[in-house]
């Protein structure tokens, strides 16, 4: 019966959202009347409900295993831990979509909750634009992909879980990373409703900011969580690898980062409308963007977990209709908001322009390297793979300006500023830097890539600590300074420090384990000795284990070089039902470093020698700790209650 | 530097041409892909379960389907219908794939039996020979003893008579 209610509820959402379209687009464009605008959040309400319900439905008919629901019988199993039965919902098409549904409901309805004084005009707009999104996504739920389907007779047992999606990792990878792009729903939204309004000011940018610093925690937290994942689970000893899947949701979070600064600039200087405007849109599409990319199997990648073109052509015609509606109404509107204030370069507005700029060049590059084997196909025919060199030769030239860039951004005054006040500023920053520079240069050696994320990241936590002291300094005193002062300084600066310093950090982090790591690809036989960086790394035997539904092979390792003497057990399971291997990666952590071991297959067979990839990765924890700090800072920038400084 | 606000929705018409144009050609790709298209059927090693007629009876005298199925396969299970529709008008071969005698008579029983001949490819054998993705799938013969067409993934109703109406128009 849960299933059935699950259908309804959706079904009954699907049919308020068109009551709703009906009701929102007499207040938004007929004639505006109080009382349908009460109806029109009492509408708003009962959707989220039902949404959110609907999904709950699903989650305990997975729990209590109700294998003549489809769906749970292609992907969940009685014998499965509670974790996976209830992460299992969406590790699938049809659960995700649902998922992806009850966030748009829990997003409504806090939207709806915190909306109630606002001004009503424009607010009816705003539901208006969010529900069209709404009718959009339940009806692709409803009518190419109902999670609720029944089959008949009913199976006796499930077909279980992707052996590669069992982890804690995947339990909450997906659902962060979905109420990141969800959560763009609302700024876009606002855009639109600012647009069909012709007015945008910056009490509007002010409204905004909650709702992207939202979306861009939980959008880092779910990419830096996916990036863990990959790491330790595909056991391919990297952390990034450009696959088209990672960089649609890179995309997205690069055009809400230059959103986030371009919408400071609003708030503060009601200028850069137009433009903050437009990222909105953008940064909206390119997650209906990455959907479509990752549900129709567009492109090759190891996230083609659930693809089918059909699904493909719905998500495509709805990106488009939205996106060009939106683009379009930008196009017509766009003199009536935008007012033609010149921009001081030598500002913090200049400043985070030219960031802006910075910012979106990469998403572009990236954006053309991704869809760039489509266009080869369109134009010629041929199957040709985009990789990592291409991302690594030109993201990093347009990201490491902007990087720089930022250290003086920080730094700098809103409005007009003049060089050599700048410099007053800067000064000692300036010094201090070259003198860490000069340091580190006899000190270390390494490769240009090395040296520059070093001195990127020093930079940026020098101009962090330079603002810092300019901040609580006595004015007209030479370096004296007063504690007390950085109480005054708003919470969201203290944010804005935290997650720049994060940046540093990952920075630091990508630099040092990149072009200091070591690695080891061969055969190892039992008793054999490899050396990789300082350490002796001895295969001491290989462990065979027969359960009913999987064989294993455990390769132990002895390591010298650490100051004790260590073990590892490398895992390769072969699951007997799906003939699907898993590779359990030995990871050692030593302070920042990892020490990575996986063990692949029997090469040749029969051979007794197994393949074996040994990395040691200096410093690479400080990649996930880096984001990890930078969603930090981002949520306590969230918690300022004085945001309109 | 007034046309500037156009350039985003011109850029975005160029990239949708390019997304629809790939979309709406990944569905004919997929169903052209095999190169066994328009060749003799390869000899399959088969064990026999029942069946009116052999293999080498039918081979090059009449039209015939070979439909590869497991019991443990859910798609195979909706697919099941449109075949059991269709077993009267068609000669029909199933092969389970990679499964046991028992669980294929029991799933037969619980589904009805829509197949002429009955064989088990037990060590996925004749599955290597004939390049399977996975079941379901589905092989096109013609008289001549030759592949005609081949269905990735299970059949639907509406997809079993345009194969059958494409196959009879060539």
């Amino acid at each position: 019966m849960l299933a059935e209610f699950g259908f309804i509820f959706l079904v009954f959402a699907f049919v308020l959202s068109v009551i709703h379209l009906i009701v929102s687009t007499k207040v938004c464009f007929i004639n505006f009347s109080e009382i349908n605008f009460y109806i029109l959040r009492k509408i708003n309400f009962s959707i989220c409900l039902f949404l959110i319900l609907s999904f709950l439905f699903l989650i305990i008919s997975y729990v209590l295993s109700d294998f003549s629901v489809l769906n749970i019988y292609n992907n969940s199993h009685t014998n499965k831990p509670i974790l996976y039965k209830i992460s299992g919902t969406w590790g699938n098409h049809e659960g995700s979509l649902l998922m992806w549904l009850a966030f748009l409901g829990v997003y409504g309805f806090f939207l709806t909750l915190f909306t109630r004084n606002n001004n009503k005009k424009f607010t009816s707009k705003v539901f208006f634009t969010s529900n069209i999104v709404n009718i959009g996504f339940i009806g692709f739920t409803i009518f190419t992909s109902n999670p609720f389907l029944r089959i008949s007779p009913i199976p006796d047992e499930g077909n279980g879980l992707n052996p590669v999606l069992q982890d804690p990792g995947l339990a909450f990878h997906p659902p962060l990373l979905y109420l990141g792009y969800v959560g763009l729903t609302i700024p876009f939204a606002y855009s639109v409703a600012a647009l069909l309004e012709g007015k945008i000011d910056r009490r509007w940018a002010n409204e905004i900011r909650p709702w992207i610093l939202i979306s861009w925690i939980f959008l880092t937290l779910g990419i830096t969580l996916g990036s863990f994942w990959a790491y330790y689970e595909l056991g391919w000893g990297g952390w990034w690898f450009w696959d088209p899947v990672e960089n649609v949701s890179l995309l997205p979070w690069l055009l809400l980062t230059a959103l986030l600064h371009s919408n400071r600039v609003t708030e503060k200087r009601d200028n850069l409308k137009s433009w903050t405007i437009l990222l909105s849109i953008i940064a909206f599409s390119l997650t209906l963007l990455g959907t479509f990319i990752v549900r129709s199997g567009l492109l090759t990648s190891v996230h083609a977990f659930a693809s089918d073109p059909a699904r493909g052509i719905y998500i495509l015609s709805f990106l488009f209709l939205i996106t060009a509606a939106s683009l379009i109404l930008y196009v017509i509107k766009y003199d009536k908001i935008e007012n033609d204030e010149k921009l001081n370069i030598l500002s913090k507005e200049g400043g985070l322009l030219l960031n802006n700029v910075f910012l979106c060049a990469s998403t572009v590059t990236i954006l053309l390297g991704t869809l760039w084997p489509l266009f080869v196909e369109v134009m010629t025919g041929k199957d040709i793979s985009v990789g990592a060199p291409y991302f690594n030769l030109v993201f990093l030239p347009i990201i490491m300006p902007a990087i720089f860039v930022s250290g003086i951004i920080i730094n700098i005054n809103w409005k007009r500023n003049t060089v050599e006040h700048l410099l007053k500023k800067l000064y000692k920053a300036i010094i201090i830097l070259v003198f860490l520079v000069t340091i580190i240069l006899f000190l270390l050696d390494g490769p240009i890539i090395f040296f520059a994320g070093i001195i990127l990241s020093t930079w940026l936590l020098i101009s962090i600590v330079n603002d810092f002291y300019e901040k609580i300094r006595i004015k007209k005193s030479i370096s004296g300074v007063k504690l007390g002062k950085a109480i005054s300084i708003p919470f969201s600066t203290y944010g804005m420090y935290l997650a720049h310093l994060g940046l540093a950090v990952f920075i630091l982090g990508v630099a040092i384990s990149d072009s200091k790591k070591v690695y080891f690809e061969g055969v190892m036989k039992e008793q054999e000795i490899v050396k990789v960086d300082r350490f002796n790394i001895q295969l001491k035997k290989i462990i065979e284990k027969k359960e009913k539904n999987w064989i294993s092979e455990t390769g132990a390792f002895n390591v010298v070089g650490f100051k004790e003497n260590i073990k590892m057990f490398a895992e390769r399971r072969l699951y007997l039902d799906t003939g699907m291997p898993s590779t359990e990666a030995a990871i050692f952590r030593n302070f920042f470093s990892h020490l990575y071991i996986v063990m692949g297959q029997e090469q040749p067979l029969n051979s007794g020698q197994r393949i074996v990839r040994i990395y040691y990765n200096p410093f690479i924890i400080l990649i996930w700790s880096g984001a990890f700090l930078m969603a930090f800072g981002g949520l306590i920038s969230i918690c300022d209650k004085k945001r309109n400084r | 530097m007034k046309y500037l606000k156009l350039f985003p929705i011109i850029f975005f018409f160029i990239l949708s041409y390019f997304l629809f144009w790939k979309i709406t050609n990944i569905q004919n790709t997929k169903e052209l892909q095999s190169v066994l298209l328009n060749q003799d059927l390869p000899n399959l090693k088969l064990e026999y379960v029942t069946g009116k007629f052999t293999l080498n009876n039918l081979l090059g005298k009449k039209a015939f389907i070979i439909n590869f199925f497991a019991s443990w396969c859910a798609p195979c299970r909706v697919e099941h219908a449109v075949l059991q529709k269709y077993s009267k008008d068609h000669i029909i071969i199933g092969v389970a794939y990679k499964d046991d005698i028992n669980s294929v008579k029991k799933f037969l029983k619980d589904l009805g039996n829509p197949y002429d001949i009955l064989m088990l490819d037990l060590n996925g054998r004749a599955a290597i020979d004939l390049g399977l993705y996975g079941v379901p799938e589905t092989y096109f013969i013609n008289n001549k003893g030759k592949i005609k067409y081949r269905q990735v993934g299970p059949l639907t109703v509406k997809k079993f008579q345009n194969i059958i109406k494409s196959l009879k128009v060539n």
